[in-house]
């Protein structure tokens, strides 16, 4: 039986090695000559590759074009479904751009750009376009306002669940929940949360009952709340006047 | 002093993140609370008191219901950072010293948001968690970013 010598196995790898020593320094060498060969049978001719820049320039500015314009139907289709809430509910809404937020991950307060000189009064609420409630003008300055948004944990509200019974809003960052509920045996989970406005009988919605437990300790119900605007961003509101 | 400067702008730029919070409420991160330990793990005592004490105060005056709690908030922080530091022996290889710097920015970082939960009076696990792990990972890419670049001469002033 033949069987191969283990020197043979010893020259081989010395072989490569000595090859691997004498080529390496020329790594860099060999690398860009590959490249310049593969560039040269790759490019196009000089006039054909200046009108692919120019091409791709166009393109360029197109897209971001198309990104304005995306921005802009957005921006209009908001500004519409609140235009039609306003119409339907025969409501005064005064538009407002968030400029700020409160500098802290656990207060849920933004700053907005309106402020006295556009009539804006602490209390008067905030709603998205679709209508559901955002929160309550806090603060009200010369040209900015601060909002408390529904789930900061100082924002207060009086509210009905459904015609069953009422409370108090109160913010938890997560979320809401209902205090002093009193009568809460008929209330359920999915119960339609909705505030009055304080400047007309209109209501306006605010989410819905999520979980409902009776305290043995208390003589008031526990109920949480899934606010309807859940949107973490944002870039526009509108206050009800 | 051009390192102070530096120091300064990049708690600025921090501080504005917070304000305009670009990714809104879904990064429950703040931006000059990591700064503020990042300096404390990485200059000495003084300055990073000075400089905690200063944005706490600007940043107070931001918040709407303020109280002393507020102010120093930060300057407890940068030193109890400075204290776990000087406790832990940092001495060896560099490997070890980044782990135990990202240990004590996490132990801040967990006390900050125990302060916060205190001050709310809400107990949230869930928010909790999340705020730690976006802290943490926001924490570690940043200073190893600074880091990598040098940007407050790290390697000519220690912490200690």
């Amino acid at each position: 039986m033949y069987l191969p010598s283990k020197k043979k196995y010893i020259y081989i790898a010395l072989i490569i090695l000595a090859i691997a020593v004498f080529f390496l320094p020329f790594k860099g060498a060999i690398q860009n000559l590959l490249i310049g060969l593969s560039r040269g049978l790759t490019l196009a001719p000089a006039k054909t590759s200046t009108v692919i820049e120019a091409l791709k320039k166009e393109n360029i500015s197109l897209a971001l074009k198309v990104k304005e314009q995306q921005h802009l139907v957005k921006e209009n289709r908001r500004l519409k479904e609140a235009f039609d809430f306003q119409e339907k509910m025969e409501l005064s809404l005064k538009g407002a751009e968030v400029i700020a937020f409160l500098p802290s991950s656990w207060r849920r307060v933004i700053i907005l750009n309106i402020g006295k000189d556009k009539n804006i009064e602490k209390g008067q609420l905030a709603i998205d376009e679709s209508g559901n409630l955002l929160g309550k003008i806090l603060e009200v300055k010369e040209d900015s306002s601060s909002l408390i948004l529904a789930n900061d944990p100082d924002f207060n509200l009086s509210v009905f669940i459904e015609d069953k019974g009422f409370g108090l809003l109160k913010g938890n960052i997560w979320g809401a929940k209902i205090l002093y509920v009193e009568d809460g045996g008929s209330i359920n989970k999915g119960d339609r949360i909705w505030a009055k406005t304080p400047e007309s009988a209109t209501t306006i919605e605010i989410g819905q009952v999520s979980r409902i437990k009776k305290n043995s300790n208390s003589l008031f119900w526990d109920v949480d709340v899934r606010l309807n605007a859940r949107n973490n961003i944002f870039s526009e509101l509108f206050i009800i006047k | 002093m051009r390192s102070n400067i530096k120091i300064f702008f990049m708690l600025f730029v921090l501080l504005l993140l917070d304000t305009v919070k670009p990714f809104g409420y879904t990064l429950s991160v703040d931006f000059l609370l990591l700064g503020v330990i990042f300096i404390s793990l990485n200059k000495k005592l003084n300055i990073s008191l000075i400089f905690s004490l200063i944005f706490g105060y600007i940043r107070s005056t931001l918040i709407i219901d303020t109280n002393l709690l507020t102010i120093i908030r930060y300057s407890i922080i940068s030193l109890i950072c400075h204290y776990l530091l000087t406790y832990l022996n940092t001495v060896g290889k560099k490997r070890y010293t980044t782990l135990v710097k990202n240990f004590i920015a996490m132990t801040a970082i967990i006390i900050h948001i125990g302060m916060n939960l205190i001050q709310a009076k809400v107990f949230l696990p869930s928010l909790a968690l999340i705020s730690l792990l976006q802290s943490s990972f926001v924490y570690i890419f940043v200073s190893s970013l600074l880091e990598k670049c040098n940007y407050l001469f790290l390697s000519s002033k220690a912490a200690r």
